[in-house]
């Protein structure tokens, strides 16, 4: 405010001066210029009286010649006066409109309403610095999700877009480079309701020095125990190791996080749907495991995806034939193929026809299409040619083969496993119609991932234990949660059992009785369960007692005793666990079952139901009333007795 | 020697002086007390006004603040001067005039205070 108020008076003194300068000057003229009033004497005109006249002229009201009619000196003087103030108010004006026009000062203007904004939050919020393409996904999410979120970018261009793009929860964003600490100051990172801070911005050493900054300026929330999450983008291992060397929350990594999914998909492919199903923020997931094919795989261009994926999948021993434009430049391994991979003789070279699966990794869009049509053309010339051959032979009765070339030519009628990589967002369409088994999609892998961070951080630690089961238990998990999703595909949701956030279940909790089915009734029916299975329980253990082991349910355990904190891990509790005060439960199922329970877990009268079968009476009259049948039965039964 | 610095200066000393001149003289004295002398300090002390607009510093809102007094002193003054003249029957008496002298004696100490400032930092910046 101080500076926007000291601009505008700074650039409006000549203006104000050069006002009083030509008021004074006209003012004095009339008082100095004799005047005849009605009888004809000579009459000076007070100051009053010129003021009066001055201020109606100059702003060209103009009531008359008042009290006497002018003489015509006075007329004279008059006529240069109207011009002098009308000029002076003119420029005035016009000086003001340009102050408030010019772009120095809306940016002043426009900052000072950030800073008011940011002030009144009371919402817990989360600070997006970058609005790229995982920016505008993630933002979008959030903001689906009634989570409030603050956006800082660069460009101007692009915070302006964000107002178009979410137009319902009026997201406060600032045109301003994210990796000055003050900016970030600004922006709400010293705020106490900001919970984290995620950076999204194409540079990695822009991501490192948000992090630092966010680091070093919540220190004290460290000591309060409120930790800062802190999420950072990064795209390659040396930033990675940089980051998490400082104590960043989440690092993430596209391409190493699609690699490593890949990987999983490969050695379990029911693992992986579960992964998808509780990851994917997008609703159009599948039903059925898709299985990638074991054999060897061309992957074309060898940047930091290529790399992540070839690393990934010799762990689960599958072979890849690298074909790379420039494979000095990228340190590509030996036996590489040089060329890009659009061309049918590089993926000829490759041996395209005995591969299994191609994944088109360069860092241009149109080039990877390019690379998987012609892989798709190339495979079925093949299965073309081994047609013709085929029935080349029946028709000559053909029973030995002797060339080698000829066996390449017998390879069963096979498609092609299908990846590419797409790097814009707004290239969507494209990709879609190209018919592709899996498309890596480093915007929407990033914005899933931190929204599940965000929305359920449990999340992380079920999918840490889930990948140390067999495929047997994968599937077995799969059958149950598809028993009742029908239609919708899961989602999943975090209940914790403390004031805040279950004040219905806590005065039953203390009693110590409180089971894991209880949470899964319908509060419509209590004999019908909800559609949903708890995932995992997280409990913390108080610091120096000692871990107490649920012998009731088969559950697997978890010290981690890296942090100051502990916590114990329960996967998959059965439904007679019994819950304690600040557990966490990580919950999958329908929709519906999660607005229910949420009912449940916040309405006392509900959860009465639920837990005892009865209603309880609301209201002051009605509890009295109640408590007083109740009276009146004890009375009754000790009489009786 | 910097323009700027001059005509600042200038204006707030030149203000000073002109309020001065209006006050000296016999309280109730109308033939010591002239309008236009008023007139004259009330313009100039505007324009000081203006001049110490816009500055941040400390000592700057100190300067904008005793201007303030001043200018709300000379209107006044003027107020009660235009009100004596043209409302009451009366007309400008001694009384009235010894009155305005001494709201426009207001203004004098508020101007004062305004160049004891400007001379403590011209001795404090010494360059």
């Amino acid at each position: 405010m101080n500076t926007l108020f000291f601009l505008l008076l700074k650039r409006l003194r000549l203006p104000l001066i050069l006002l009083i300068s030509a008021y004074a000057i006209v003012i004095i003229g009339f008082v100095l210029i004799p005047g005849q009033d009605d009888q004809g004497n000579v009459w000076y005109m007070s100051f009053f009286h010129a003021f009066y006249f001055v201020s109606f002229m100059g702003s060209t009201i103009g009531f008359g010649e008042i009290p006497y009619e002018f003489t015509n000196a006075q007329r004279m003087w008059t006529v240069f006066s109207i011009y002098i103030s009308v000029t002076v108010w003119l420029y005035s004006i016009g000086a003001v409109l340009s102050t408030l026009q010019n772009p120095a000062f809306k940016k002043i203007l426009k900052e000072n309403e950030f800073k008011k904004r940011i002030k009144g939050i009371k919402d817990p919020f989360y600070l997006i610095c970058g609005y790229g393409d995982t920016g505008k996904v993630l933002a979008h999410e959030l903001s689906q999700h009634n989570i409030l979120s603050v956006v800082v970018d660069i460009d101007p261009e692009r915070v302006d877009n964000l107002q178009i793009d979410e137009p319902n929860m009026g997201i406060p964003a600032l045109a301003a480079n994210a990796s000055f600490p003050k900016v970030l100051e600004t922006a709400g990172l010293t705020h106490k309701s900001c919970k984290g801070i995620i950076a999204l911005t194409n540079k990695d050493e822009v991501n490192l020095k948000i992090a630092i900054t966010a680091r070093l300026l919540s220190k004290k929330r460290i000591i309060e125990d409120k930790d800062l999450m802190i999420i950072c983008k990064a795209q390659s291992n040396e930033s990675e190791a940089n980051m998490s060397s400082f104590g960043t929350s989440h690092i993430i990594n596209p391409f190493e996080l699609y690699a490593k999914r890949l990987a999983l998909s490969v050695r379990s492919p029911s693992a992986y749907l579960i992964y998808e199903w509780l990851t994917n923020p997008y609703h159009n997931v599948r039903d059925e495991p898709i299985v990638p094919p074991k054999g060897t795989w061309v992957i074309c261009g060898y940047g930091r995806f290529g790399k992540a994926i070839a690393r990934h999948l010799s762990y689960v021993g599958i072979k890849t034939i690298i074909i790379e434009a420039l494979p000095e430049k990228t340190q590509s391994p030996e036996g590489s193929i040089k060329g890009r991979g659009t061309e049918a003789i590089t993926l000829r070279e490759a041996k395209i026809t005995e591969a299994v699966a191609i994944v088109a990794g360069t860092d241009n869009d149109a080039n990877n299409l390019s690379i998987i049509i012609t892989a798709q053309d190339e495979m079925r010339r093949t299965n073309h040619a081994y047609n013709r051959n085929k029935e080349y032979r029946e028709l000559y009765n053909f029973k030995t083969i002797n060339s080698s070339s000829e066996k390449n030519l017998l390879l069963p009628d096979q498609q092609l496993f299908t990846i590419a990589r797409q790097n814009y967002s707004r290239n969507k369409k494209v990709f879609e119609e190209a018919e592709l088994d899996f498309i890596m999609q480093p915007a929407g892998i990033i914005a899933g991932e931190i929204l599940s961070i965000i929305k359920t951080p449990l999340l992380k630690n079920f999918l840490l234990l889930a990948r140390r089961q067999k495929d047997e238990w994968a599937n077995l998990l799969i059958s149950r949660i598809s028993n009742f999703i029908e239609y919708d595909v899961p989602t999943t949701w975090m209940i914790e059992i403390s004031k805040n956030h279950s004040p219905a279940i806590m005065p039953y909790i203390k009693k110590g009785d409180t089971c894991i089915e209880d949470l899964l009734r319908s509060p419509r029916n209590r004999d019908n369960l909800l559609n949903c299975i708890v995932l995992l329980v997280h409990r913390k253990i108080e610091r120096g007692s000692r871990t107490v082991y649920n012998k009731s349910s088969d559950t697997y355990i978890i010290n981690n005793t890296h942090k100051s904190r502990k916590f114990n891990d329960h996967l998959l509790p059965d439904n007679q666990f019994l819950l304690q005060e600040n557990d966490q439960l990580l919950i999958c199922g329908d929709k519906e079952s999660m607005n229910l329970m949420q009912w449940t877990v916040s309405n006392v009268n509900v959860y009465n139901y639920i837990h005892t079968g009865s209603e309880l009476p609301g209201g002051y009259f009605w509890q009295w009333l109640y408590n007083k049948k109740q009276r009146q039965m004890e009375m009754r039964n000790e009489k009786k007795l | 020697m910097n323009f700027e610095k001059v005509s600042f200066a200038f204006f707030i000393v030149f203000a000073l002086t002109l309020n001065f001149g209006f006050f000296i003289g016999e309280i109730d004295n109308l033939s010591h007390h002239h309008v236009y002398e008023l007139f004259a300090a009330i313009v100039i002390s505007l324009i000081a006004t203006v001049f110490k607009l816009g500055d941040r510093s400390q000592i700057g809102a100190v300067l904008l603040a005793t201007s303030l007094v001043a200018d709300i002193h000379l209107i006044g003054a003027a107020i009660i001067w235009g009100v004596a003249e043209h409302i009451t029957e009366a007309g400008v008496t001694p009384d009235m005039m010894s009155t305005i002298v001494s709201v426009s004696g207001g203004a004098l100490i508020a101007n004062i205070t305004s160049v004891v400032l400007l001379v403590v930092e011209t001795v404090v910046h010494r360059r």
